[in-house]
């Protein structure tokens, strides 16, 4: 399903690949051209079964406002199906976006998505009430009740996803619940149309519409089987757990029997610690690591929460799968810029350090600014290797401190324009710029680029947070 | 800008699959639109009902279900409007499109007659008056 094109190999989702990227990235109008594809095949097969319906003879009408409704429900279940694709990580599909995005569009796919079945079922039920039969389920047919169920699901899902910081639900829950209340209410939602069966009763329809169903559970199958046995295939252990700064370890992970990933500096993957990638534990981390390196892959994880709490319990040789390489936040696709800007914030500085570590090792001598915001002088993470890094690279850097010690000659504050904005403002003209920090920073500072001019299209983020 | 863009493709998702479905709803009902069907209670009213005073006849009309498939009156589904049947079918045919027997069950769908099929189960008293109920129904839709 996906050989890859892209210089990183990509074929199975395993997280193997043997050739390294090459040093050019490849030329963007290509990269744009596939995106306008990938878009393409998304609205197709959102139209897919609307244009089924369209298509041979139609059975008899039920007036505009009826027939209308009822096409409504089938756009709306195609989006909801196409819902579990977006989310399936295909590498390949996913590639000229940056899969943070797909996740973005997601979340507002799904709005689409229960807009038009809501529609269908407005419609229905404010025009055509008898025709909708009573909601009690003792009395009304089952695929009517089906529906039901159905759309009260997607609700639920939709609201608890949104909501789920504010309703306080927690993540590895969520997560367990989504995927079945999502695969629950699919399968409803296709029991309620082949139930009514009006427009499926003609045979090749009906075997159509099978398949296209049918092709949604598949996807679903692939996410929840075939993508974590292709993973536990391709296993590695934990070679080191080393404190950093700022309450902060860096993993150390090395391949068991297989040739390690190789990624482009900056991008990140789902990494699963010490238990089977069927459980869905994963969480995403930035490769902090040089992609040069051909033998181990290391992540710098920022103890925040649950999980990445107990990091520091984590012991040599805990077993650990990789699902990646994943985004495109990275300076290969940028290969003809002059030079590079990143600003960070805290643990934001991860994937910068691997570009920066993947630069010096590939000898790439263009001028560099850092620009890495800290809680305090101690907390600076990765401080002493960046100064170490200067020797290697054209590399200026300028840290901001919010808790400056005495005498402290750097920023000082958070990573605002007053603070910020007289260093970039030599450099807004040419250079690409690279975000990774907390929402409110990386929004400050992308306002700050945007009004000196910069195009939104050498200003890259990476969020540190999907949700 | 990858933001911006995949707001506009959730437009596009919309006007696409709105576009669509209005396509299909005038490919499907070329004249004219049928009147907008008033908001129906659940039950309908005397003014909504077809002439006729079989209470029981419009009783069970609601109750098993038949508006789901039929509007009469303007309530119900409006695909298979049985308004005026009363004026074309003798009550004999009535009861074989009730039940989806006889020469019916030619014509209907498979899954249509295994939903009739359940309309054998009523009374004969029942059936009577569903029959007797349609026979009145003679106006033509509204
Ligand atoms: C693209 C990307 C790259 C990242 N790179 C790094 C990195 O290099 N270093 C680093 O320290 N952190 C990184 N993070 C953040 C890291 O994934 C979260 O801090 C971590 O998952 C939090 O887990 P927790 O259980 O400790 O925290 P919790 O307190 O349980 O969760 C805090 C919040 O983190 C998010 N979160 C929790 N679990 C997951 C999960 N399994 N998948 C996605 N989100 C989750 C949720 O929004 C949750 O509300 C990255 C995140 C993303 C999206
Ligand atoms: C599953 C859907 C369904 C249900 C439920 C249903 N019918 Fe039908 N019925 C049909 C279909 C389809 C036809 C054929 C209509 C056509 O071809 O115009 C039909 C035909 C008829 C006809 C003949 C219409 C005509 O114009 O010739 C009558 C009368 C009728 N049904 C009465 C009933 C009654 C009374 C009930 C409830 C007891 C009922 N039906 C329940 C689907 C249904």
């Amino acid at each position: 399903m996906h050989r890859g094109d892209q210089p990183v190999k990509t074929d199975a989702p395993g997280p193997i690949a043997s050739s390294p990227p090459p040093p050019e990235a490849r030329p963007s109008p290509a990269r744009w051209w596939r995106a306008v594809a990938w878009i393409g095949l998304y609205l197709a097969l959102v139209a897919a079964p609307l244009l089924m319906l369209l298509a041979g003879p139609l059975p008899k009408g039920g007036g505009r406002a009826w027939d209308f409704a009822m096409a409504l429900g089938f756009g709306g279940l195609a989006v909801m199906g196409l819902q579990f694709v977006l989310t399936a990580r295909f590498r390949r599909a996913t590639a000229p976006f940056g899969i943070d995005i797909i996740y973005y569009f997601h979340r507002y796919a799904a709005l689409v998505g229960i807009g038009l079945v809501v529609a269908h079922y407005a419609i229905l039920r404010v025009g055509f009430a008898d025709a909708v039969g009573p909601a009690n389920p003792l009395a009304a047919p089952w695929h009517m009740t089906a529906g039901r169920v159905s759309l009260g699901l997607f609700v639920v899902l939709i609201v608890s996803s949104l909501g789920r910081k504010l309703l306080r639900i927690e993540y590895d829950g969520w997560r367990i619940g989504h995927a079945v209340m999502a695969v629950v209410a699919m399968v409803l939602a296709i029991v309620h149309i082949m139930g009514v069966g009006h427009y499926t009763a003609a045979a090749w329809r009906g075997t159509v519409w099978t398949a296209y169903s049918a092709l949604w559970l598949m996807v679903a199958g692939y996410i929840r089987g075939w993508r974590p046995w292709v993973l536990r295939r391709h296993p590695y252990r934990v070679t080191s757990v080393r404190p950093e700064r700022g309450r902060s370890w860096t993993v150390t992970l090395e391949p068991e029997g297989h040739p390690v990933l190789r990624f482009r500096p900056g991008q990140f993957a789902w990494v699963t610690l010490g238990t089977s990638p069927f459980r869905a534990r994963e969480h995403p981390f930035s490769f902090s690591g040089s992609a040069a390196d051909s033998r181990r892959l290391q992540f710098t994880i920022k103890e925040l929460g649950d999980f990445t709490r107990t990091i520091k319990e984590v012991t040599p040789g805990t077993i650990a799968y990789v699902d990646g390489p994943h985004g495109v936040f990275s300076t290969d696709h940028f290969p003809s810029s002059p030079g590079f800007v990143f600003v960070a914030g805290g643990v934001g500085i991860a994937p910068v350090m691997s570009m920066l570590r993947t630069l010096a090792d590939r000898g790439d001598r263009r001028p560099l600014l850092l620009i890495h915001g800290c809680r305090s002088w101690d907390d600076c993470l990765f401080r002493e290797e960046v100064q170490e890094l200067q020797s290697r690279l054209t590399l200026s850097v300028f840290q901001v401190l919010q808790e400056p010690p005495p005498g402290w000659s750097g920023g000082v504050g958070v990573l605002s324009e007053e603070v910020i904005g007289p260093r970039l403002a030599p450099l807004t003209a040419s250079q690409v710029f690279f975000l990774c920090g907390p929402k409110p920073m990386a929004d400050a500072v992308q306002q700050t680029l945007r009004r000196r001019g910069v195009p939104l299209g050498r200003i890259q983020t990476e969020l540190f947070d999907m949700a | 800008m990858r933001e911006r863009i995949a707001i506009l493709v959730c437009w596009l998702t919309l006007g696409l699959v709105v576009g669509l479905s209005w396509l299909f709803a005038l490919r499907h009902n070329p004249v004219a639109p049928p009147p907008a069907p008033s908001v129906s209670v659940a039950a309908p009213g005397p003014e909504a009902r077809p002439p006729g005073t079989n209470e029981a006849g419009a009783r069970l009309f609601r109750e098993q279900g038949c508006t789901s498939c039929h509007a009469l009156g303007g309530n119900g589904n409006p695909r298979y409007p049985l308004d005026g049947v009363g004026a074309r079918l003798k009550p004999d045919e009535l009861r074989a499109w009730i039940t989806g027997t006889g020469p019916a069950a030619g014509t209907l769908s498979a899954m249509v007659v295994r939903r009739k099929a359940r309309y054998l189960e009523l009374s004969d008293a029942d059936l009577a008056a569903l029959v007797a109920w349609l026979g009145e129904a003679r106006a033509p839709a509204p």
